[in-house]
């Protein structure tokens, strides 16, 4: 068989699925990806068994298949993945509680610039809790925000935390850092206290639908 | 301070107000608007790792952490994805190109001041 018409042997979920040698692997990576069913993604890459970061899968996006090892995709149901991160959320909004403690301590020291990075760093987590909370809404059987809490609904501590992040966001634009460390020790951190409790109760009463809401 | 800790503050006073509009967006129910607070958030986050390799001169931990937060952002959707990918190739590119100066990221029009598009929605 010429290198033309050989064709290589790709792994998807192992799964074997064949490709043409002389397919890049960016085609390939698109082909796996556009044949998924809406509800899955692709989690995973990997060359001879080597997980392959997100940086280095765009550098090898003109590269030939022939060229490369033994290329898997591990692709995850999106419900699949939402369960999989709510067991890791109240530990996310555990860390926050030491995350702003530690933070306070960092500007009182005056180390400004690990500081900030760190407020980088608690701004990403509350990303990804922001994220989840808005999978569990678009992929959730039954209106998340309405979840019934010790302190109201799932929707009011959302409310609290945007105006909280609202007036954080002010005192660091301000460098008011002591109005700013006074805010996330006392309003911000109580309201993740209810977070975890939030995620504690999705963790078990959150159930996916079979195919996501259209909104 | 340092020209780079001025910027790099900048940087995160934007994310800042990223998490806080996604907040909002998230509570309004406005999944369009957060598609593409997250697009504008893996740009930020493209900065960062710019901005950390360009004053360390190679990869660091801390830019290996926002890459990591890149991983998070792409599992939302195609369009985001897309957003992320033209960004490292762009990265990539200046990298392999040695175009990447100090200079060029103070002035990159991506890192605006106090975030002034965030300044908007408010």
């Amino acid at each position: 068989m010429s290198a033309e018409t050989r064709e290589i042997e790709v792994n998807v979920d192992e799964v074997a699925c064949a490709f043409g040698a002389q397919a890049s692997f960016g085609d390939v990576s698109n082909s796996v990806k556009s044949q998924l069913p809406n509800n899955r993604v692709v989690t995973e890459v990997f060359i001879d068994n080597r997980f392959i970061d997100l940086e280095e899968e765009i550098s090898l996006q003109p590269i030939l298949m022939a060229q490369l090892g033994n290329v898997a995709f591990k692709t995850k149901e999106i419900g699949m993945l939402i369960r999989e991160s709510l067991e890791m959320a109240p530990q996310i909004c555990a860390a926050l509680t030491m995350e702003c403690e530690e933070i306070r301590a960092l500007f009182e020291q005056q180390t400004f610039v690990e500081a900030h990075e760190r407020v980088g760093e608690l701004s990403a987590l509350v990303d990804w809790l922001l994220q989840l909370i808005s999978g569990m809404q678009s992929y959730g059987v039954g209106d998340f925000r309405d979840t019934k809490l010790n302190s109201g609904t799932a929707m009011d501590s959302v409310r609290r935390m945007e105006s909280y992040l609202s007036q954080l966001h002010g005192a660091l634009v301000a460098k008011d850092y002591p109005q700013f460390t006074d805010l996330l020790t006392r309003d911000f951190l109580a309201e993740t206290k209810i977070w975890e409790e939030m995620f504690n109760k999705a963790r078990v009463e959150w159930t996916p639908q079979k195919t996501p809401k259209i909104n | 301070m340092e020209e780079w800790i001025q910027t790099k503050d900048r940087i995160i006073e934007e994310l800042f107000a990223l998490t806080f509009r996604l907040s909002d967006e998230v509570k309004r129910g406005d999944w369009e608007a957060m598609d593409l607070s997250l697009q504008e958030r893996a740009k930020v986050f493209i900065n960062l790792i710019r901005l950390d390799r360009a004053h360390a001169k190679e990869a660091t931990d801390k830019d290996v952490y926002w890459g990591k937060q890149l991983e998070i952002i792409k599992k939302s959707g195609d369009e985001t994805y897309a957003v992320i990918r033209q960004e490292l190739v762009n990265l990539a590119n200046e990298f392999r190109a040695g175009e990447l100066s100090r200079k060029q990221i103070f002035e990159s029009e991506m890192i605006s001041p106090k975030g002034n598009k965030i300044e908007k929605s408010v």
